[in-house]
């Protein structure tokens, strides 16, 4: 569904990404995980057109999106969830909803029933019912990453990028997060998930990669990956 | 054309001659810093992400723009547009060196008036200019809310 080949990406003179080459098949859960600064907010930014790929390709359903404007990108399935949530804090809930649905009530993507997807994420998200008409800004940092999440998927996209769902959130939280993600998984819907909680990540995916310094480090099977010393010593803290 | 060292107000100048137009062309010159200072620091205010924001939802640049950027920024708009307004409007050199006999402009025209005239309607003029100005002021204040935010 999304597959990412030989890209190169950064700011202005700083190269970040170099060659990277990554693959989410249609319906599967895949995960990028690595240590600060290793590129994984930047291949993500650089998949959803925020920042212009200075090389090589990046292909949703067989199309190069590379190089698109940001919108465009989107109205092609490609939905963000961004890094800290950054859902509209003067707006209510169901506003926040809204806005993810936006390219279907303009006419930009296929309108479909927009009401009956949004108590499909109340189904998904349950806290989000109850908060319906309160505003985003006044949700706990656990409610909003659910809102974020909710209001990426009422794109209704082909894929979902999650970047970082876990940060600056409490171990309980972190952990129902975690099983939201999985309901989704179980749901059918196509993600990319980047984490740096590693160990959580892996035990949801279905594949994963490993990024260091902008370079792929290793990728396999998230069973596999778990297992695997080096990615057992450098992120899943140490050999328990 | 050759100077005689006796030409007066209104005569040609290195060529141009005072008109509308130039008596415009002279007033934006003065009035621009006002509504590009202005518009510059709201837009050094505005936060980047809401754009991003609006891109990723799916937005396009335009609509961004006019439904993002245009609001955010209009208090700093109208407020140029407010200093520009009465700096046009008191403005006595350009206007004196530019306009001609059928460009009256108010400074000018009350200026020659107090020079010749001077009677009850300088005092009437002035009055309203000041009342205007005031409720100008106003008005501003509301849209701006700068009383609003220095008391918090």
């Amino acid at each position: 569904m999304l597959q990412v080949q030989n890209l190169v990406a950064g700011y202005g003179k700083v190269q970040v990404l170099h060659q990277l080459s990554i693959s989410v098949p249609k319906g599967q859960l895949v995960t990028l995980i690595g240590s600060n600064g290793a590129g994984k907010t930047t291949t993500l930014r650089a998949i959803s057109g925020m920042i212009k790929p200075d090389a090589g390709e990046i292909l949703l359903a067989g199309r190069n999106i590379a190089g698109m404007a940001s919108h465009e990108i989107t109205r092609l399935g490609m939905a963000h969830s961004p890094e800290g949530r950054r859902v509209f804090p003067a707006l209510s809930v169901d506003d926040n909803l809204e806005l993810g649905a936006f390219p279907r009530l303009t006419g930009a993507r296929p309108k479909g029933d927009v009401e009956q997807d949004r108590q499909r994420m109340f189904e998904l998200f349950p806290r989000l019912k109850e908060r319906r008409t309160q505003l985003a800004g006044t949700l706990s940092g656990g409610e909003q990453q659910m809102l974020a999440m909710a209001r990426a998927l009422m794109l209704g996209p082909e894929v979902l990028l999650l970047d970082e769902p876990s940060m600056g959130l409490a171990p309980r939280l972190v952990e129902e997060v975690f099983a939201t993600i999985a309901r989704l998984k179980a749901a059918k819907i196509t993600m990319l998930l980047v984490e740096q909680f590693a160990a959580a990540a892996l035990d949801v995916a279905d594949y994963g990669y490993v990024l260091e310094n902008g370079r792929l480090a290793s990728s396999g099977e998230a069973n596999s990956l778990k297992n695997d010393p080096a990615v057992r010593a450098a992120y899943l803290g140490g050999s328990h | 054309m050759r100077r005689t060292g006796r030409e007066e107000i209104g005569d040609p100048v290195i060529g141009i001659r005072p008109s509308l137009n130039l008596l415009i062309a002279g007033h934006l010159v003065v009035i621009a810093p006002f509504i590009f200072r202005t518009t510059l620091a709201s837009l050094t205010q505005l936060d980047p992400a809401l754009l991003e924001a609006s891109a990723n939802l799916g937005a396009s640049r335009f609509f961004g723009f006019r439904r993002i950027t245009l609001p955010l920024i209009a208090p700093g708009i109208a407020a140029g547009c407010f200093l520009a307004f009465i700096s046009s409007m008191d403005n006595v050199p350009v206007s004196l060196f530019l306009s001609n006999a059928r460009t009256g402009m108010l400074p000018i025209r009350m200026w020659g008036m107090m020079e010749s005239t001077l009677d009850v309607r300088i005092a009437a003029i002035a009055g309203v200019l000041i009342l205007a100005t005031l409720i100008l002021m106003i008005v501003m204040d509301r849209l701006t809310g700068l009383t609003k935010r220095i008391s918090g």
